[in-house]
């Protein structure tokens, strides 16, 4: 998907997918869901008050992003969970599966969680990243590539202790 | 028992399912409902201010070119005259009226008649050679200020629009100073030694 298409304005249908997009975008930022609603809340605003509304998805993620990193930089958003947003732990397997990756994740920093986010579940390739995130494309290779040993490395990790327990 | 789905398909699926709830959609709609869009601000446009800035730049360039190469032009042939006047040259022909001079400087295609009587008032004449002002033919006189009895150089020229770029001024250069000044047909110069 090419990051530069051209702005038009959205129906309520497609604005509602935008903000959604764009939550689960400031999600996988945040690792948060309050935080996320709230950044998604303010980006949707200043789009509106800058051109009427949402116009297109990549705007809107780097909306996000630059509010995302300006509340950091001014530390209200910080990086750890509060005991009340902690999840309840899973009644079933595949709770418990999502469970296992929310916390897999949570042990991600946000660039990383980010650059998993855009390339799994957005689909976008590493050169497409790397324009949104004004890397090169192999940096952002190289930071999937990290991320996903990670990832692998943290799952092996907490399969051998539940392994182990039993 | 099924296996795992892989790692990149499990994060799809645990993104793809966090969402904003339907109270969070119509909240946040709610609130980009109330908001009006700012006027699109256009960047102050410069193009106009540049244009006219450049324009008296340029105005000022020119101009200050123009009054410059009149200095230039005015210093050249101040500097000429101090000159010759400095080489205190035997005059080619003895007289003491302009008329005299005129009836035997033939070569001069310009009268050395003054428009007004003052010049012939104010100085004395011995006599007169042929020179050149900035290339091109004047006459030279020596003359004598009657009131104050210095002795000078008068030059005459014609007003070519070479020399009409010469400045009226009276300048000292050193040992010799220099009067120039213009009758709207000729140009005339006068030299003398400073006190």
């Amino acid at each position: 998907m090419a990051f530069g298409m051209p702005f038009r304005t959205p129906d309520r249908q497609e604005q509602r997918e935008l903000l959604q997009a764009g939550y689960r975008y400031a999600f996988s930022l945040t690792n948060h869901q309050a935080d996320a609603e709230d950044l998604v809340q303010q980006a949707a605003l200043k789009l509106q008050r800058a051109y009427g509304g949402i116009q297109a998805k990549n705007l809107l993620f780097t909306t996000i992003r630059n509010l995302f990193y300006d509340q950091l930089r001014r530390s209200r958003i910080v990086r750890f969970e509060s005991i009340d947003e902690v999840p309840e732990p899973a009644s079933d397997a595949e709770s418990g599966t999502q469970m296992d990756l929310a916390e897999l994740l949570g042990s991600l920093n946000d660039t990383e969680r980010e650059v998993i986010y855009l390339h799994y579940v957005e689909g976008h390739s590493a050169t497409e990243i790397g324009e949104l995130l004004d890397r090169s494309r192999n940096t952002v290779l190289s930071q999937i590539r990290r991320t996903r040993e990670k990832l692998q490395k943290l799952a092996e990790s907490d399969s051998n202790q539940q392994s182990s327990a039993l | 028992m099924n296996a795992p789905a892989p790692l990149e398909d499990q994060i799809r699926d645990y993104y793809q399912s966090q969402s904003l709830s339907e109270s969070a959609l119509e909240s946040i709609e709610a609130a980009m409902g109330e908001v009006r869009p700012e006027p699109r601000r256009r960047s102050p446009s410069f193009g106009p201010a540049m244009m006219a800035a450049a324009a008296v730049v340029v105005l000022a360039a020119i101009i200050g070119g123009v009054q410059l190469q009149r200095e230039m032009d005015t210093r050249r042939v101040v500097v000429e005259l101090a000159q010759n006047h400095r080489k205190s040259l035997q005059s080619e022909f003895q007289a003491t009226a302009i008329p005299e001079i005129q009836a035997v400087m033939d070569r001069l295609d310009f009268s050395l008649l003054p428009a007004a009587d003052s010049l012939t008032e104010r100085f004395q004449i011995s006599g007169a050679r042929y020179c050149s002002i900035s290339g091109q033919l004047a006459a030279q006189l020596r003359v004598v200020d009657r009131g104050n009895r210095t002795p000078g150089t008068l030059f005459v020229a014609s007003l070519t629009p070479k020399l009409d770029r010469t400045r009226n001024c009276a300048t000292c250069l050193g040992d010799v100073t220099v009067e120039l000044w213009d009758d709207g047909a000729r140009m005339y110069g006068l030299a003398w030694n400073s006190q």
